[in-house]
């Protein structure tokens, strides 16, 4: 399997290298302007925190076409501050390879662990440059892995209320209801894995096919992780400078949602069996959210929430429940004061999709298509309610969609195994109606149940959060 | 017949494909179903018209004619429903893209993907049946052509703003600006 990852130039490459305790890997895709100094910070994090151990710095390079992959190569040999370079007792190496070149796979993670497991190192941490990188980063991913026999290290950022919003409210719910683990960044740039999990994982069936071009791989890598029984911890690494400003909302929900579905294809067993959740250890720092004032086009979430759902009505037939289907129609129909879309019924889409995907009732990709006028709906509601909130705000109701996806779950088994007469009664709280009091908010409750969830429950992320962003309402906040 | 459509879960490749659905609208009996009935009829013609040519009463010319004509008449039947398939999954496909694009008119562009491709599958069906061939294909090129000048004239003189409006973010930084209201959804 190894082979048919790795060209033969990188076979050559790793082969000069020899045996090495950790990889550290650095996908690139023009980004010759911040590289060097990721390099630079790769190095010294190494020579701080790792100095008798053997590392390898891996390149795989995407085309660029400014020099991303001659800019790390030349970083890598480049002298380091005399300070940093004193303590350094080992030979450090630097390979690069092109992705996907002489290979049968376009896959970014499958040739970076199949190296990690040719080189038998004891852990692999991948890092997507950008300049937020610094040493600290290194320890932080590679330590849990190769010190405290974790196999997964997954990062915490510093993000803003409203960045992300895929993953708080889809990936992250669904995931930690699945697999009964919060892991907050289940799709992470910048993560660490032990040369164990990728070994193991590289031995066993894949979950897609490698010649597949757009594919959550972080996700499965996670998914497979937590949905095996691997020890996973979570770290932080403070403030990420966004490198990947991906607008193209229906690719990002191909490799989140899309991803997602498909995955729990191959682990029924594993998931049907979980309930409720748990936290992964953190082990440095803590989850923080800030507030600062964004400028946000809410009316055309709106506007497109309502077309989508208006005109796709004969391919959301196929797909929701009649009942579901009625629930979104009125949300729809309604105007952006009355406006209502649940956590409950946001759950039970997401859910219906997952089963219309599972049981193919229309091409899969188009179901996972569909999905997006739906998401834009739930993220007007969520920006909406929380456009004044302040991190702890947010993070409760964060906390209440993730428990609604947790107690929705019964209903997702039963639309899964084809019960006759599935049904989310007992499990569903009472819809509320719109909350009259906020009305100029435009938004509705979450439930009498949810919200009680959310305020009484203090095993999620709120009570090790803390937020140090500004104050919680902003009257600078402007919605476009 | 039916048996073995059940075995090789027929009627499920034909919900994945979307016909189940087609037949359902078109008030039509599923395709395990309509696949058995044609088989059957089939089956029963050949043996009635093989019964009349023993009888030797002059016709065995005109029944080996009408044998030599089936298998177009399947190819065609063919040619129709992977048409019909095709049609409902390209207008799935550019409906889903119209309203996740914010496109005017989704359903209408939609509908004309699917006119478009009944109309070249009844086309190709038609010439292969061999009914009407110039007739046919004069129509088609005539139909497609108007549809092709008349979408022409209408962006062109109808939409002139909105292609000019195209042209500019497509050419100026207006588009770069609009994404910076956007959030980064990952």
């Amino acid at each position: 399997m190894a082979e048919q990852l790795l060209s033969d130039d990188f076979l050559r490459q790793l082969m000069n290298v020899g045996e090495v305790d950790l990889v550290v890997a650095l996908p690139t895709h023009n980004q010759a302007a911040v590289v060097g100094q990721v390099v630079q910070a790769v190095r010294v994090g190494l020579l701080k925190y790792f100095p008798r151990e053997r590392a390898v710095l891996i390149n795989t390079d995407d085309g660029s076409r400014d020099g991303s992959a001659q800019a790390v190569l030349q970083a890598a040999a480049a002298s380091l501050p005399a300070d940093a370079a004193r303590s350094s007792l080992r030979t450090f190496h630097a390979v690069s390879a092109r992705r996907g070149e002489g290979t049968s796979t376009p896959s970014e993670l499958l040739p970076l662990m199949a190296a990690a497991d040719l080189l038998q190192a004891k852990a692999c941490a991948v890092i997507s440059p950008s300049a937020s990188v610094n040493p600290d980063w290194i320890q932080r991913l590679l330590a849990p892995l190769y010190r405290q026999q974790y196999a997964l290290v997954t990062p915490l950022y510093r993000r803003h209320k409203f960045e992300g919003l895929l993953i708080k409210l889809l990936l992250y719910p669904m995931m930690r209801a699945m697999y009964g683990k919060r892991i907050r960044e289940p799709y992470a740039t910048d993560f660490g894995f032990s040369g164990r999990l990728a070994a193991e994982l590289l031995a066993g069936p894949m979950a897609w096919e490698p010649e597949a071009e757009e594919v959550g791989e972080q996700l499965w890598l996670t998914t497979s992780a937590v949905a095996n029984g691997y020890a996973v911890c979570e770290a932080f690494l403070g403030a990420k400078a966004q490198t990947d400003h991906t607008s193209d909302l229906v690719r990002a929900m191909r490799q989140t949602a899309g991803a997602l579905f498909a995955f729990l294809e191959g682990s029924v067993e594993r998931w049907q069996t979980v309930q409720g959740s748990e936290p992964v250890p953190l082990t440095d720092g803590s989850a923080e959210m800030t507030s600062e004032p964004l400028r946000l086009n809410r009316k055309r979430l709106h506007a497109m929430f309502r077309s989508g759902v208006t005109e796709l009505q004969p391919v959301l037939s196929a797909i929701l429940s009649a009942r579901t289907l009625a629930e979104l129609t009125g949300s729809a129909g309604a105007g952006e004061e009355q406006f209502c879309f649940s956590d409950q019924l946001w759950a039970r889409v997401v859910y219906e999709f997952a089963v219309s995907y599972h049981k193919a009732v229309i091409s899969r990709d188009h179901i996972i298509q569909a999905l997006v006028p739906l998401y834009r709906g739930k993220l007007y509601e969520f920006l909406t309610q929380n456009r004044h909130a302040s991190a702890e705000e947010v993070e409760g109701r964060l906390e209440a969609l993730c428990l609604a996806f947790e107690r929705l779950k019964v209903y997702l088994l039963q639309l899964w195994n084809g019960q006759e007469g599935a049904s989310y009664e007992g499990n569903d709280p009472p819809r509320a109606e719109p909350d009259v009091g906020r009305a100029g908010e435009g938004v509705c409750t979450s439930g009498a149940a949810a919200d009680s969830d959310a305020g009484g429950d203090s095993r999620g992320m709120a009570h090790r959060l803390r937020s140090p962003g500004r104050s919680a309402r902003h009257p600078a906040y402007q919605p476009v | 017949m039916r048996g073995i459509l059940r075995i090789s879960r027929f009627e499920r490749i034909s919900e994945n494909a979307g016909t189940a659905r087609l037949l359902n609208k078109a008030a039509l009996p599923s395709s395990s179903e309509l696949l058995s009935a044609f088989v059957f009829w089939v089956t029963w013609l050949g043996f009635f018209l093989l019964g009349i040519s023993e009888l030797g009463i002059g016709l065995q010319e005109h029944v080996s004619h009408l044998f030599l004509y089936l298998p177009r008449i399947l190819v065609a039947a063919l040619i129709v429903l992977f048409g019909l398939a095709a049609a409902s999954f390209f207008s799935r496909a550019a409906l889903l893209a119209a309203v996740n694009s914010n496109w005017p008119s989704p359903r209408l562009i939609s509908g004309a993907v699917r006119f478009a491709l009944v109309v070249l599958a009844l086309a190709m069906a038609f010439e292969q049946l061999g009914l009407a061939e110039q007739t046919i294909i004069a129509a088609f090129s005539i139909l497609f052509g108007a549809l092709m000048l008349g979408l022409a004239i209408a962006f062109g003189l109808g939409g002139q703003h909105l292609a000019r409006r195209m042209l500019e973010r497509r050419f100026s930084r207006e588009h770069e600006r609009e994404h910076e209201d956007e959030l980064s959804p990952l």
